[in-house]
């Protein structure tokens, strides 16, 4: 689209394509239809979290992609895939090159137990695990050893998410995207699971559907410890959910998940530098040793960089300094959910433009024309992603819906390949 | 015909689904698209036939977009006799118990004050294969009331 006379359009870099990053893209492009819009993202393929954080059982909540692709076909948003912000491209040329830069690059890293001996083998971080089932290149190498008991630690929807991901069988992930080679090898010898979370049932942080969801999976003996016949609990949806848990009574139990409440990890159990088990202690002071040959560990996640950005943020108009703005978990901490993070975005978004409107920020740099030559060469296109959409889409087997590429090679790679005429036209340009 | 297309939403898809539906009808009829966030039922128009799109949150719970209509509905003094609305809700057989339980609260508040629903309750799976958009475009241009005229003057 042309732009009027030689006036010149804001033109604004979003760094990272989940939902934070997307939600924001939306709400600027309603509100000013003539910017220039340039999503990035490190990896060759958009959407963040929805696709590598949402589990693969979960294809109902991935289906928000939906929205988000209208911002790319409809031609007026760009993406640019396989731009890694700090290696191809600093912040400080981004600020150069653009009007506005928001940072809804998130936070990818789980927060490990700040305990001794928390590196030893046989720890893993949920978000990892994660990672791993739903393909993600990150994780391409990583070969989880579970063993046959594993201590999950945490109380949150992730923690939830991880039981369900151990104790469905093949079977069970019917209409998912699940990685099986990777989730056979996770689940081989698993015989039982302990869920550990520090907190009381009513102070959890779980949501008790995803409990319930537990539910409907056979062949999975509950078991709940340290949960009080407080009477006022029992409007509590999330004692609800489990206590019906615990009522299950299964003909030919598989596997056993033991849910525990009010302990708090103390210290892990060192067999010649593989976890053995986890040191508890409860709000008593009782100790309660748990034996486990894995530990995972659902506690947060954080990011090791960029945070010094945050200083005297503001957390609901997500300004960092003239121009530069953060969204989502980045700006808020790995705290809630895609719809949550709509909210948010769509008000720092709102934020942006009312800076944009009164001047406040100037317009008038140059935009994605002039990125380098050498970030232009090797991004992904959003055209590029639905070739490699519909070669994933193509390659599943029965049961699933798609196959995803584990590697970044994999993902460049099925972007050259000769994809079918029809297939091609309706991933559309 | 007079079209007004309500949606609730928490993630978007109602209002992405709206908007669609909206952008489908307007070819041959007067329709607008409303946020029942702001929602006031005075709105709310005997002379239009009223297209709810609204999706389920939680345990079976009305999405936060639409809350705060339905606190209007429970404490308006409105009679709704006479006001017509078709409701598609927006779920995921990933919870089944809770299925569209949102939009069917809902539906059964505007019902219960009076209003007529014109058709039964549709609904979309997102855990399914059908675009939600193009299910709702197919829904509601199979209502008779949404029916072409004959020879509809061009633009």
């Amino acid at each position: 689209m042309e732009s009027r006379s030689s006036e010149p359009i804001p033109r604004i870099a979003v760094v990272g394509s989940g939902p934070a990053g997307c939600y924001a893209t939306q709400r600027i492009v309603k509100e000013l239809p003539e910017a220039e819009v340039t999503v990035l993202d490190r990896l060759p393929v958009p959407y963040g979290l929805v696709r590598y954080g949402v589990a693969p059982d979960h294809q109902g909540t991935k289906a928000v992609t939906r929205q988000f692709d209208r911002l790319f076909t409809d031609g007026s948003v760009v993406f640019l895939g396989n731009v890694r912000l700090g290696e191809d491209l600093e912040l400080s040329e981004l600020q150069e090159l653009f009007d506005v830069v928001v940072l809804a690059i998130g936070r990818a890293v789980d927060a490990v137990l700040d305990l001794p001996d928390s590196a030893l083998d046989g720890v893993y971080g949920a978000g990892r695990l994660t990672r791993l089932v739903n393909g993600h290149p990150d994780e391409a190498g990583l070969r989880p050893e579970l063993g046959t008991a594993a201590v999950v630690i945490g109380h949150g929807n992730v923690a939830i998410d991880v039981v369900r991901m151990l104790i469905k069988t093949t079977r069970d992930w019917d209409g998912s995207d699940i990685d099986d080679e990777v989730h056979a090898g996770l689940v081989r010898s698993l015989r039982r699971i302990e869920l550990v979370g520090r907190s009381r049932v009513g102070e959890a942080k779980f949501d008790p559907v995803l409990v319930r969801e537990l539910g409907r999976i056979d062949g999975v003996r509950f078991r709940v410890h340290g949960m009080p016949g407080d009477p006022t609990l029992r409007d509590d949806p999330r004692y609800a959910a489990v206590e019906a848990l615990g009522r299950i009574a299964p003909v030919s139990p598989r596997i056993t998940v033991d849910i525990r409440f009010g302990l708090a990890p103390r210290s892990l159990v060192d067999a010649a530098g593989r976890v053995d088990g986890v040191i508890f202690e409860d709000e008593h002071g009782r100790i309660e040793r748990i034996a486990a040959d894995s530990v995972i560990t659902a506690i947060g996640f954080d990011r090791p960089d960029y945070l010094e950005l945050l200083s005297g943020a503001d957390p609901d108009r997500g300004e960092l300094a003239p121009g530069l703005f953060a969204a989502g978990w980045f700006l808020r901490g790995a705290r809630g959910t895609i719809p949550e993070n709509r909210i948010g975005s769509h008000r720092i978004a709102a934020a942006i433009v009312e800076q944009l409107r009164s001047g406040r920020i100037p317009i008038g740099r140059p935009g994605r024309a002039a990125l380098p030559a050498a970030v232009l060469g090797r991004a992904v296109g959003f055209a590029d992603w639905r070739r490699i959409d519909e070669a994933e889409l193509a390659a599943r087997t029965p049961g699933r819906v798609r196959r995803k590429f584990r590697t970044v090679e994999e993902l460049l790679a099925a972007i050259e390949e000769d994809v079918p005429r029809p297939e091609r036209e309706r991933a559309g340009r | 015909m007079r079209v007004l297309v309500l949606y609730g939403t928490e993630s978007g898809n109602a209002e992405f689904v709206a908007n669609d539906v909206a952008k489908r009808l307007s070819a041959d009829h007067d329709v607008e698209v409303l946020d029942l966030t702001d929602l006031e039922p005075s709105r709310l128009d005997p002379a239009a036939l009223h297209l709810v799109i609204c999706s389920t949150y939680g345990d079976g719970e009305l999405p936060y977009g639409a809350q705060p209509f339905y606190e209007r509905l429970e404490s308006t003094v409105l009679d709704l006799t006479g006001i017509r609305f078709a409701l598609f809700g927006l779920g995921d057989t990933a919870y089944p118990e809770t299925f569209i339980g949102g939009a069917l609260a809902l539906a059964e508040k505007l019902t219960e004050l009076g209003a007529e629903h014109v058709a039964d309750h549709a609904s979309h799976n997102a855990s399914g294969d059908a675009d939600a958009s193009e299910a709702a475009i197919e829904w509601c241009t199979g209502l008779p009331q949404l029916a072409l005229a004959p020879a509809q003057t061009g633009a």
